[in-house]
């Protein structure tokens, strides 16, 4: 097959592809940008009005009791979780995050964005110790990723359902992005060693920021053990219980 | 109303226009950023983020240019950015701990016994360059023209840098795929 002939049959081929229906698009954009335009067609009246509650929010916001209330977080390691109630108040109903749809397997996405490897080459790239459940043993996948300090990632696989992950767990390092869990459904304080615990279970938006600009948001079903020792936040995302993730989370060990 | 006439409206900021020009050419957009990023979240995430900066960015936007290569080369950098970004690798753990199992899995698995996307893996072990390339070329049937004007470069760099991706792909195809283009190579 000559070089004309080899282009054509690309062509030919890689028109057949099944791509996802295009989702619509222009409609999540118009919903962006139309507030800022319909400023310009307001009617003088309502800005001045609009400018008055305002200058009564600053006011509100200038009484420390209120600031505190408004403000009010959870922050544990580097995760940051505004409880579902304060939420509400400071930040609108979020009406365009979007709905997850599931993909087949993490694994493949993984390994094309960070690239696999093994327990003992992790170990030897990060700066803090690698901890493992006992019960679990060795983790069937190992990422280390560089988000402004070199993140671990062990992911263990449900042995009854390969295409399935039974748990992961992140070790975050002080300096990495900061990741901000917006009203989960629900939140629990616990303890893992005695140092304050959450337990958050969604749905909630999550954004991960980077640079102190918003990458992204989306929709987060799952239930997640978030705590943190020394200068490591650690998050555990499992199916299980709150009692059984506090359990693993109590026995993790260093590599044998 | 011609596409001129909605890109000349769009510059002096009238928002209306806007939406008919996102309509004509999202899927091409969308399409770009599916096939750079293989996830049609993130596709989406990336086009939507495509037409914001486009629309943020329209007065600088030389209209004696062709518009829809200018949204490509935008969707391409930002698709390039989001391969390295941090949050990508999130949103699969995220899914991945979602129980039901995924019609995306059954369709991917016949998709899988089909010529386009096995040539689109073969794609897949390439550069990000040459994916590109081959993406904006072959798989969105860009003219050559259209292609420089993405990766604003010459015609003639387009072209060389075709023919060596393109040499890459036939190797790899070769070796790894054979099957698909069997019964041709004799």
């Amino acid at each position: 097959m000559n070089d004309i002939e080899f282009e054509n049959k690309l062509q030919a081929i890689s028109k057949g592809l099944d791509y996802p229906s295009t989702p619509d698009i222009s409609a999540s954009v118009m919903k962006k940008i139309r507030p800022s335009v319909s400023h310009r067609f307001m009617p003088k009246g309502l800005i001045w009005s609009l400018t008055l509650i305002l200058i009564l929010l600053i006011s509100l916001f200038a009484i420390p009791p209120v600031r505190a209330a408004i403000l009010e977080f959870i922050q544990i390691g580097i995760v940051r979780i505004f409880p579902q109630n304060v939420e509400a108040t400071i930040q609108p109903t979020i009406e365009s995050a979007p709905t997850i749809t599931p993909a087949p397997s993490m694994i493949p996405l993984l390994e094309a964005i960070i690239g696999e490897t093994t327990l003992s080459q992790a170990q030897e790239k990060v700066d803090y110790q690698i901890l493992l459940p006992p019960d679990f043993g060795e983790p069937d996948y190992v990422y280390v990723y560089d988000a402004a300090g070199d993140m671990t990632i062990l992911v263990w696989m449900n042995p009854s359902q390969p295409q399935s992950v039974e748990l992961s767990l992140h070790f975050i390092p002080e300096s990495s992005w900061a990741i901000t869990k917006m009203g989960p459904t629900i939140i629990e304080l616990t303890t893992v060693n005695g140092e304050q615990a959450i337990w958050a279970v969604g749905p909630y938006p999550l954004r991960v920021y980077n640079m102190d600009e918003i990458e992204f948001t989306r929709l987060i079903e799952g239930q997640v053990l978030i705590w943190t020792e020394g200068n490591i936040t650690y998050r555990l995302e499992t199916n299980l219980s709150m009692e059984e993730a506090v359990e693993i989370a109590e026995s993790l060990e260093p590599i044998p | 109303m011609d596409e001129n006439t909605l890109i000349r409206l769009a510059v002096h900021g009238d928002v209306t226009a806007w939406e008919p020009l996102m309509q004509q050419h999202q899927q091409a957009v969308f399409r770009l950023c599916y096939l750079l990023l293989g996830d049609p979240d993130d596709a989406e995430d990336v086009a939507q983020e495509t037409f914001l900066r486009a629309w943020n960015h329209i007065k600088r936007f030389d209209t004696t240019r062709p518009f829809r290569p200018w949204l490509l080369s935008i969707a391409s950098n930002l698709a390039s950015n989001r391969r390295r970004s941090a949050g990508r690798y999130l949103a699969a753990l995220t899914r991945a701990f979602q129980n039901e199992i995924p019609q995306a899995n059954l369709e991917e698995k016949n998709l899988q016994s089909n010529d386009a996307n096995e040539l689109w893996k073969a794609v897949k072990t390439l550069n990000f360059q040459d994916q590109q390339i081959i993406y904006l070329r072959y798989f969105l049937d860009l003219s050559v023209n259209e292609t420089a004007e993405v990766l604003e470069v010459p015609e003639g760099t387009v072209k060389s840098r075709l023919n060596r991706a393109i040499e890459k792909l036939r190797k790899i195809i070769q070796q790894d795929f054979p099957i698909l283009f069997e019964g041709h190579e004799a």
